[in-house]
């Protein structure tokens, strides 16, 4: 039999009206006083910023003077401006071959440092260690390992024969050297890796064993499946990272020379940096924001989307 | 300025824009011991006074054995000579400012020749004024400091004026000189195209 008193809205069931006797009203102030840190965190650096900017979108904003209501005007000069396109160019093309070949290269790594094999706690701290060195730091190093003249990668290609390319200094090489950069320090990954690993149920994989199943098999049908939650998390934040991409390429741009050479280094965040801070394009850099913004919600629910079809969770 | 980056680019046809690449690579940090003139990998620069003051040269590559002067006018246009660019920091009043007044007779004070000549002084930087130029510590700063002074009197020289859009037309002719450089493009037609994106806006800053 139906309760009477149950609520409804559009058929959805409510929770139960909450009674507000003084005990209840006692504990929702002490909730929300352990809660202030983090909502006034939010509120202030996140909520407010973000609804702010997105009022700042349709308005020329210089900082200094009040903003001018624009509309549309600064989302239609950013579709008419080449340097955005080029900006969007670069990153997708991290995203697309920097994230993939990351987790490509994390999980090899992962299954590697899964072995047991003596030194294993070693390795492990050998291939973890660059992910803790400040990006500015790693960026700087890599410069020197990949200056051209003077740099010991061309100096070890040179060695064998092999007459090294000008790396950061050739716009068909700054990105794949960037992505290089990028791996080095992809540590963090590869622990999350090795957690999913090591989650990997014994008994899935003896008896995969016991069925005649080889090496490839057993990784194939066992152990990606049952890491892809882990495959799913690393490639959406990865992807989010990557479309945020700034401080490496803003190292090796100096501050002053951003994007070089010829703009091959130009990615989104560094031209949105260069509108909102070094030309005070304010509205114009908020108006990028809020399309970069909904870029990532986009892929971001379509992959969530997608991953049902190669996502497995064995809970 | 497109003769002069004409000129320039016949070395990058002639020598190969890789190999000119991967030659400037090698080149050490700006204030640095191994910053190329320092290092003697170019043979000249295009600098400002502060070189020649005790925080570089000086500091950093003390047995260095170098002179300054103007550029040469060229042949048929002698009228050119002393010709000089002077960039200075811009210190502004921003209009939403809670008292303006106060604010002016700050910028006032920082602009007294006496404040000038000690700020000034000790990174070697060009005075705002020939009053505070006489100041005894801009002499000290000896005879290749004062070829820059000098040349502040010239009647060829010039000031960069600082407008909002400053930075990215920078940033416009630094990638047109790449683009000029590295790809051989047309150095009158990229000039021109950056003139034509800019002339309005800058138009606009100066608020004509």
């Amino acid at each position: 039999m139906e309760n009477s008193t149950e609520r409804k809205l559009f058929g959805f069931k409510l929770p139960p009206k909450t009674v507000w006797t003084k005990r209840a009203k006692s504990d929702l102030r002490t909730g929300l006083l352990f809660l202030s840190p983090w909502l006034i965190g939010f509120l202030a650096f996140t909520l407010y910023p973000m609804v702010v900017s997105f009022y700042y979108s349709f308005t020329i904003y210089h900082s200094k003077r009040a903003p001018d209501w624009v509309g549309l005007q600064n989302y239609a000069n950013l579709f008419a401006d080449d340097k955005f396109w080029i900006s969007l160019n670069n990153t997708l093309y991290m995203v697309a071959i920097a994230v993939p070949l990351g987790l490509f290269a994390s999980f090899v790594c992962a299954l590697l440092l899964n072995l047991k094999v003596r030194g294993q706690a070693f390795y492990r701290v050998i291939y973890f260690l660059p992910s803790i060195v400040p990006t500015v730091a790693g960026t700087i190093l890599f410069l020197w390992l990949l200056n051209p003249q003077v740099g010991l990668v061309n100096t070890v290609l040179a060695k064998v024969g092999i007459d090294g390319p000008n790396w950061m200094a050739d716009p068909n090489w700054s990105k794949p050297a960037l992505i290089l950069l990028g791996m080095w320090g992809m540590g963090g990954t590869i622990i999350i890796y090795l957690s999913g690993l090591q989650d990997v149920p014994q008994s899935l994989i003896e008896a995969a064993e016991l069925d005649g199943a080889n090496w490839f098999q057993r990784l194939w049908h066992i152990t990606i499946p049952m890491v892809s939650p882990i495959t799913l998390f690393n490639l959406i934040t990865g992807m989010i990272g990557m479309f945020q991409y700034f401080a490496q390429a803003y190292v090796v741009g100096g501050g002053d020379s951003l994007g070089r050479p010829l703009n091959s280094t130009l990615f989104y965040s560094v031209y949105l940096y260069q509108n909102a801070f070094l030309y005070l394009k304010m509205g114009y850099a908020s108006a990028m924001a809020w399309i970069l913004f909904i870029i990532i919600l986009i892929l971001t629910l379509l992959l969530l989307k997608v991953s049902d079809r190669f996502t497995y969770y064995s809970g | 300025m497109i003769d002069a980056l004409t000129w320039q680019q016949q070395f990058y046809t002639k020598y190969g824009v890789d190999n000119l690449q991967a030659f400037a690579s090698g080149f050490g940090e700006y204030s640095s011991p191994d910053a190329p003139f320092y290092a003697g990998k170019v043979a000249m620069m295009v600098e400002g006074e502060w070189q020649v003051g005790p925080n570089f040269i000086p500091a950093l590559k003390p047995e260095l054995n170098y002179g300054v002067a103007a550029f040469p006018p060229p042949a048929d246009h002698p009228e050119r000579a002393g010709t000089i660019v002077n960039q200075g920091t811009a210190v502004v009043i921003p209009t939403g400012v809670a008292d303006k007044e106060a604010s002016a007779k700050l910028l006032a004070w920082m602009m007294s020749p006496a404040i000038v000549a000690e700020e000034f002084c000790y990174n070697a930087n060009l005075p705002t004024s020939k009053k505070a130029a006489e100041a005894q510590c801009f002499k000290d700063l000896g005879e290749k400091f004062q070829v820059f002074v000098d040349l502040m009197a010239s009647p060829n020289a010039y000031a960069v004026i600082t407008t909002p859009i400053s930075f990215e037309l920078n940033d416009a002719l630094g990638a047109a000189e790449e683009a000029i450089l590295l790809t051989g493009a047309d150095p009158k037609e990229t000039l021109d195209a950056v003139q034509a994106e800019f002339e309005p806006k800058f138009r606009e800053a100066m608020g004509q």
